[in-house]
């Protein structure tokens, strides 16, 4: 029996590795550290003293006069649904509650010099949707992660200066589920299944690839200026980076159930007798596709994303002494994920190309910072930022658009060594018109392919304790 | 600032912000526009055979296929078609491609019979139209039954679904259905014996796989209305011509001689004293022999032979479409659905001369080649040309238009 080609169902895979958050633009994560997510992410000019300047400003660390440990976590409920145009079906996402992390450890070498070292995860995802949603042909259970760890040294050169940097090192992890239509795999070379009648995402095999252990290196940099001790300015940037990955792409075959009938050309293509029906599993399984040196063995995979970098400038007012009214601007230089290239192992195996064009986007952060007593504070905060994914590319891996976020939160110095906090975020994004499917291979998708309404929420509680010994 | 302040300032500031983030973000105009036809009208689905598919001329590709009265129709529903209402599209020249002259039987691009280009790329994510050529009732219910008799056809525009199951899968709010007429079509265009009984399909038969058919349409449950064509009462199509038609032409060539059992007619049982059956010779037997005695050769047509179609053989089709079509209505009005009669357009087209016009037709028409059937009809003599299939689509608008109350605008 014939074997059919496997150049276009292969390549399906990892059409879309751009992974999806429910946080900040692209793939963006901004929450790391409670106090900060409380005020809305603001404090590129005056961060928290909790050591989380080493994200948020790393000069910021200069204003720590003692040694601070800091760990905490952020929980993130992301809920959203597509709803196709056709039959007005909705479905929605599958995401568990996604604990992400953020460790911070300060401490003063000198009075002018302070060291520190973080943990973060600025740049990740999980979206899980049904394994029968229609966009389980672009991803169905998706995670991706960024850890940066991040020295970093900030000093203060004169009193209304200080200036800090880190070097980050980042470790990468990527998983990503989907399944492979037949309709678009080759039947015989230069002719699809879909051709042939089969019909539109008609599943055959389930594809993962898992890949560990990626490591990039960039540098996060930032100074603040306080021309007066209730006025301050601060700027930022983190480095992009690009991480290789390399892992394994495993292929599982599923039965298609189809019984093609008699009189199918397929029967003829493949030299069988055309007056007998054809189950179309049993060709799939006789052309061997999932065994060793075939285009569908299991494999080594290589993939490349780049981290974006991005620039953070703010400033902070403090009117009175115990308030505190914070706006930062950001912008993250998304157009550094224009191409995701997919390189297979086997040469069988075609390698992949996918058009992802993304912008780099704005965003806006307002946020206030209020004592309201000597062991209580209390922070709210509004932000709005763009979407990073033109209208071609919402897809289920990264169904984002414009989002307008509000945040509460509360800061309580149980001790003089010890202060906790809690914060509060709520997430509403606009609705997006979006896609399923993806376009010809080699083609770049358009907005035609969009076919229904990506809507997304999120709810994020954050917790932090911060030791002062 | 006091904490009073603060606090009053806080609260403010919290509902300031909370404002663009309550505002309306979930946008329902990103969301398909209310179905212009009407909820009624926002899913369409077609099953049927090788007219609802848009065959025309022997052969079918993108080209004829958009002319169905299926795509015409759900045009006129409001949908918009490759994007709202799916084909099936098949690349040019066609599978087969289309004859472009009947009596030389040459197709588009020099094609052949046996020619069969596929499924044209991207693959729809649904169909709307999944008639099939060649469908007999059984073919919308099974492609595997002992009974059934699935094609390439088959195969290329269904993938392993009947007609059934991929309708259902747009979950129709309206569906027409025009099938039956293979179940006595194939009993014409047996070359060996057209007429052959044993080729149509009993009547009983057809009643239970028809309601079998409906019931798994009611089974869809989306489906609010819809429209059943009854069969096509086939001996009217050209592609047979009454022996009189052929002893006509003979007073025109010498050399054709006509048997006297070409003009045998018979009364139809239960039928009034108009209601005769005649003799038929098909076009496939017969335009041989016209062209031979045209070419000088004595040549006699002998109706008594099997591949012509006897009286009796004529009673029998007729009688079974009769009984075919008061099943199908019987259907429709069991559900208020449209029924439509397709015998009564065929009728009008066979009272115009230049619409159908049988074989051998004398003195020859300077458009033989182009409608050598009539207007009506392509260039196989059964299946309707484009111009007709509008005619089928606005005798449907005005039977729908009337059952439900509706105003779809006729096709222009």
């Amino acid at each position: 029996m014939n074997r059919p080609s496997a150049r276009v169902g292969a390549a399906a895979l990892l059409v879309g590795l751009a992974p999806t958050s429910g946080l900040a633009q692209g793939f963006g994560v901004f929450e790391h550290g409670t106090c900060a997510m409380g005020r809305a992410g603001t404090g590129v000019a005056a961060p928290c003293g909790d050591g989380s300047a080493i994200f948020f400003n790393p000069a910021g660390l200069a204003a720590i006069d003692r040694l601070t440990l800091t760990g905490g976590l952020t929980l993130i409920q992301a809920t959203g649904s597509f709803t196709d145009d056709l039959l007005a079906e909705r479905t929605g996402l599958d995401n568990s509650p996604i604990p992400v992390p953020h460790v911070f450890a300060a401490y003063p070498l000198h009075d002018r010099v302070t060291a520190g070292l973080g943990l973060f995860v600025p740049y990740g995802l999980s979206t899980n949707w049904p394994a029968d949603f229609d966009g389980r042909f672009n991803g169905y259970d998706n995670a991706l992660q960024s850890i940066y760890i991040q020295p970093t040294v900030a000093f203060r050169p004169i009193d209304i200066i200080q200036i800090g940097g880190g070097l980050d090192v980042v470790i990468g992890s990527v998983k990503l589920t989907q399944r492979l239509d037949l309709s678009e795999f080759e039947a015989v070379p230069g002719i699809t299944f879909g051709q042939l009648g089969v019909p539109f995402h008609t599943d055959f095999a389930d594809a993962t690839l898992e890949t560990h252990g990626a490591t990039g290196v960039t540098g996060n940099f930032g100074v603040i200026i306080a021309p007066h001790d209730r006025f301050s300015i601060g700027f930022r940037y983190l480095g992009k980076t690009t991480l290789e990955y390399e892992g394994d792409a495993t292929f599982d075959p599923i039965a298609t159930g189809i019984v093609l009938p008699p009189g199918n050309p397929l029967a003829a293509a493949l030299g069988l007798d055309p007056a007998q029906s054809l189950p179309l599993d049993l060709v799939l399984n006789g052309a061997d596709l999932f065994s060793p040196g075939a285009p569908l063995e299991d494999q080594t995979v290589h993939t490349r994303i780049t981290m974006p970098d991005q620039i953070v400038v703010g400033f902070a007012l403090r009117p009175a002494e115990s308030f505190t009214l914070l706006f930062d601007y950001q912008r993250v230089n998304w157009s550094t994920f224009d191409v995701l290239s997919v390189d297979f192992e086997n040469t069988l195996t075609p390698d992949r190309e996918v058009i992802e064009n993304y912008e780099d986007t704005d965003g806006f952060r307002f946020g206030v910072d209020i004592e309201v007593s000597p062991r209580w504070d209390v922070r709210a905060g509004y932000l709005w930022h763009e979407g990073a994914a033109p209208p071609q590319t919402v897809t289920p891996l990264l169904p984002e658009g414009t989002r307008n976020e509000l945040t509460i939160g509360f800061g309580w110095r149980i001790s003089d060594a010890f202060t906790t906090d809690v914060a509060y975020q709520y997430i509403r994004q606009d609705d997006r018109r979006g896609r399923v499917t993806e376009g010809p291979p080699g083609q770049a998708p358009t907005v035609d392919l969009n076919s229904g309404l990506y809507t997304f929420k999120g709810h994020l509680v954050g917790f932090t304790v911060t030791w002062r010994p | 600032m006091t904490r009073t302040h603060s606090t009053r300032f806080l609260r403010y500031a919290v509902l300031l912000a909370a404002l663009p983030a309550i505002a309306g973000c979930d946008d329902e105009t990103l969301m398909p526009p209310e179905p212009a036809g009407g909820d009624l009208f926002a899913r369409y689905a077609a099953i049927g055979n090788s007219i609802t598919a848009g065959f025309q001329s022997g052969g079918i590709n993108d080209s004829t296929q958009r002319q169905s009265y299926a795509v015409l129709l759900a045009g006129q529903f409001g949908l918009a078609v490759g994007r709202e209402f799916r084909v099936p599209l098949l690349a040019s020249p066609g599978c087969p491609p289309p004859l472009v002259n009947a009596f030389t039987q040459e197709r588009l691009a020099m094609g052949t019979a046996g020619d069969c280009n596929l499924r044209l790329p991207p693959v729809p994510p649904f169909l709307s139209n999944v008639a099939v050529p060649g469908a007999a009732v059984i073919d919308a219910l099974t492609n595997l039954d002992a009974d059934s008799d699935p094609n390439a056809l088959t195969t290329l525009i269904l993938g392993g679904r009947t007609q059934l199951e991929a309708a259902a899968e747009v979950a129709p709010t309206f569906v027409t259905v025009w099938i039956g007429n293979n179940d006595v079509l194939g009993s014409i265009l047996d070359a060996a014996d057209p007429g052959n009984p044993a080729l149509v399909t009993p009547p009983a038969t057809f009643a239970t796989r028809y309601a079998d058919l409906m019931s798994g349409l009611d089974g869809i449950g989306s489906v609010q209305g819809g429209a059943l064509l009854g069969v096509v009462q086939v001996v009217g199509a050209p592609f047979l011509s009454a022996g009189l038609a052929y002893f006509a032409a003979a007073q025109q060539i010498p050399t054709l001689t006509v048997d006297q059992n070409c003009l045998e007619v018979g009364q139809i049982p239960g039928g009034g004293p108009e209601d005769t059956a005649v003799v038929f010779v098909p076009f496939s037997y017969g335009a041989p022999l016209v062209a031979q005695a045209s070419a000088g050769v004595p040549t006699t047509l002998d109706c008594s032979v099997p591949q012509v179609v006897s009286v009796a053989e004529t009673t029998n089709l007729i009688l079974a479409v009769t009984q075919y079509n008061a099943a199908i209505a019987a259907e429709a009005d069991a559900r208020g659905w449209v029924f439509l009669d397709p015998n009564a357009l065929l009728g009008q087209l066979l009272a115009d001369p230049s619409a159908i016009r049988p074989f051998p037709a004398f003195p020859p028409d300077p458009a033989a080649v182009e409608a050598p059937f009539g207007t009506a009809l392509s260039r196989d003599g059964i299946h309707p040309s484009a111009g007709t299939h509008v005619a089928v689509a606005n005798a449907l608008i005005q039977g729908i238009n009337a059952a439900y109350g509706t105003s779809v605008e006729p096709v222009q």
